[in-house]
């Protein structure tokens, strides 16, 4: 899945873990060791380098790689 | 010919507070670092200079302004400069810290020069390390920390035989990069509604202090305005003092335990507390901001490049007495969420905003109160030292652009230092020692019983 590879290749540039040691259920905070912040530039981040624009109204709730993955497809959709 | 480059917001934030404060003493950040070891200086001073080379950003200078007062950055390579010994062994500490302290209220004057001084230093106790005093635009907090590990790193190698410490981010690479960020059409219009969108919704703040009403009404009556909202801003006698609190292991593990399960940010605790204080002291206020720092560094090319990353946001909170501390804890959290993804934003944008909207007096402000939270520590286990004792020691740089500026750092030992750097032009310690008791009240009533309301916790504390 061409959207999971680039994010996790994206990830790994805010964490010490391999993208292909990445699971979709590990959870930003104490999985990967992502600050709130860290995980915000993130979001950030990945709107300006893939063109998106997240839904960030309820993106408090989003603890996993698969959450995050399910937030980028529907950027996409709207897309 | 050196490549020039303008400032960042967050050096830009510096070289402002120099221009209205006609100092660059507001812009000085020192440290001292040492360990208890005979040390070879000659191989030390090698180890500073291949820090210089590894580490870009210390070699940053900075042009004459222009004609509108602007200047620009570039960096002046392969500069070898002399770093000299300077002995304190036969002092005490409160003596040697003294003439260190001096050190760090002395100035960078002057345009196209070095920026920093490096000396090595032999202290009491038979710690030896070196002293850096550094302008910070240089560099941040958290980018001197990289640079003490990496000094160390680099002696560790050429003396123990240890492992070549990593290569650190280009820092230029890094500054084209956030250069570019902030020029990004569709990231500043972003940026810009969500932050202009704040201020349609909420209007202008409220000043508040941690002295009450009674600072604003006065500006009120200097104003002639009985609506002003903001209060004026101390700028000739910036001398500041220093006041700090030592928070013991247990009762910090009870506050990092009821962050984790409640999966609040500390940064965020430590908001509500500041915020629920000021709130108490001024009459109940409902709508208080609090300059929280943000460190902006998550990649590992933003930890390892150095620079000076650390910019400030209005943290504005508007938490009547009815909500739970609970559900203030998550309004912040969700406040700061926002303008975490918000922060390449530059602030001086906002303040000109409110200018323009609420016709906000020259030489006046919002807030009082800053905060520093930094989850970074230096100690001997996070330098991998061996065992071998470490003395690390912040210099303020003695004058103070903010009336009250609290940095909370953890301790070796597994508590919090609370460190209060206030204006003493108008505080004396008693108020920053209620400061300091009722934010301790108010953060474990809080956790104690997440369900109360803000407004019996003002009550009960």
């Amino acid at each position: 899945m061409k959207n999971e590879k680039l994010f996790k290749e994206f990830l790994a540039q805010y964490c010490s873990v391999a993208p292909a040691d990445m699971k979709n259920d590990m959870r930003f905070c104490e999985d990967l060791g992502l600050s709130s912040f860290d995980f915000m530039s993130l979001l950030g981040d990945l709107e300006d380098n893939f063109d998106l624009e997240l839904n960030l109204d309820n993106v408090g709730n989003i603890t996993t790689i698969g959450e995050a993955l399910d937030l980028i497809c529907m950027a996409q959709k709207i897309l | 010919m050196e490549k020039l480059y303008p400032l960042t917001a967050a050096q830009n934030m510096h070289y402002q507070w120099i221009r209205q404060y006609h100092t660059q003493q507001v812009s000085g950040i020192s440290i001292v670092a040492a360990i208890q070891l005979e040390l070879d200086f000659a191989l030390l001073k090698r180890c500073i200079n291949e820090e210089t080379k590894r580490y870009e950003c210390l070699n940053l200078r900075f042009t004459k302004p222009d004609e509108s007062g602007q200047i620009r950055q570039y960096l002046k390579r392969k500069v070898i400069r002399n770093t000299k010994i300077l002995s304190l062994s036969s002092m005490s500490f409160e003596e040697a810290d003294n003439v260190l302290q001096t050190m760090a209220y002395e100035t960078f004057d002057g345009d196209d020069i070095p920026m920093y001084e490096f000396l090595m230093v032999k202290l009491p106790d038979g710690f030896n390390g070196f002293f850096v005093h550094i302008d910070h635009r240089l560099i941040d907090s958290c980018g001197l920390a990289v640079m003490v590990k990496d000094i160390m790193a680099l002696y560790a190698h050429y003396a123990f035989g240890k492992s070549y410490p990593e290569a650190l981010a280009k820092f230029e690479d890094v500054l084209i990069s956030d250069l570019t960020k902030s020029t990004n059409e569709k990231r500043l219009t972003r940026d810009m509604a969500f932050f202009e969108g704040q201020l349609d919704k909420y209007g202008e703040p409220l000043y508040s202090d941690i002295q009450g009403k009674k600072v604003l009404e006065k500006s009120r009556l200097a104003h002639n305005n009985p609506n002003l909202r903001s209060a004026d801003i101390e700028t000739q006698n910036l001398y500041v003092a220093v006041k700090n609190y030592k928070l013991e292991p247990e009762p910090t593990r009870r506050l990092m335990d009821f962050c984790s399960k409640n999966r609040i940010s500390f940064n965020n605790l430590l908001l509500l507390s500041m915020r629920t204080y000021l709130s108490k002291v001024n009459d109940g206020q409902e709508d208080i901001t609090i300059e929280n720092f943000i460190a902006r560094r998550s990649t590992h090319d933003e930890w390892t490049s150095g620079g000076s990353r650390t910019i400030m946001f209005p943290c504005r909170t508007i938490i009547g007495g009815k909500v739970s501390f609970m559900d203030a804890a998550l309004m912040i959290q969700n406040a700061q969420n926002n303008i975490y993804i918000h922060s390449n934003y530059d602030p001086e944008k906002i303040n000109s905003s409110m200018k323009r909207r609420f016709g906000t007096p020259d030489g006046t402000t919002y807030e009082s109160c800053y905060l520093t939270y930094q989850p970074l520590e230096i100690t001997d286990k996070t330098l991998d030292l061996s065992g071998i004792p470490l003395y690390f020691k912040w210099y303020a740089n003695g004058a103070a652009t903010k009336k009250v500026y609290l940095t909370v750092t953890h301790t070796p030992e597994g508590g919090l230092n609370f460190s209060y750097h206030y204006q003493t032009a108008h505080l004396v310690e008693k108020d920053i020692e209620l400061f300091y008791y009722y934010m301790m009240k108010i953060l474990f009533a809080g956790i104690e019983t997440p369900d109360i309301t803000i407004g019996s916790i003002i009550e009960s504390v």
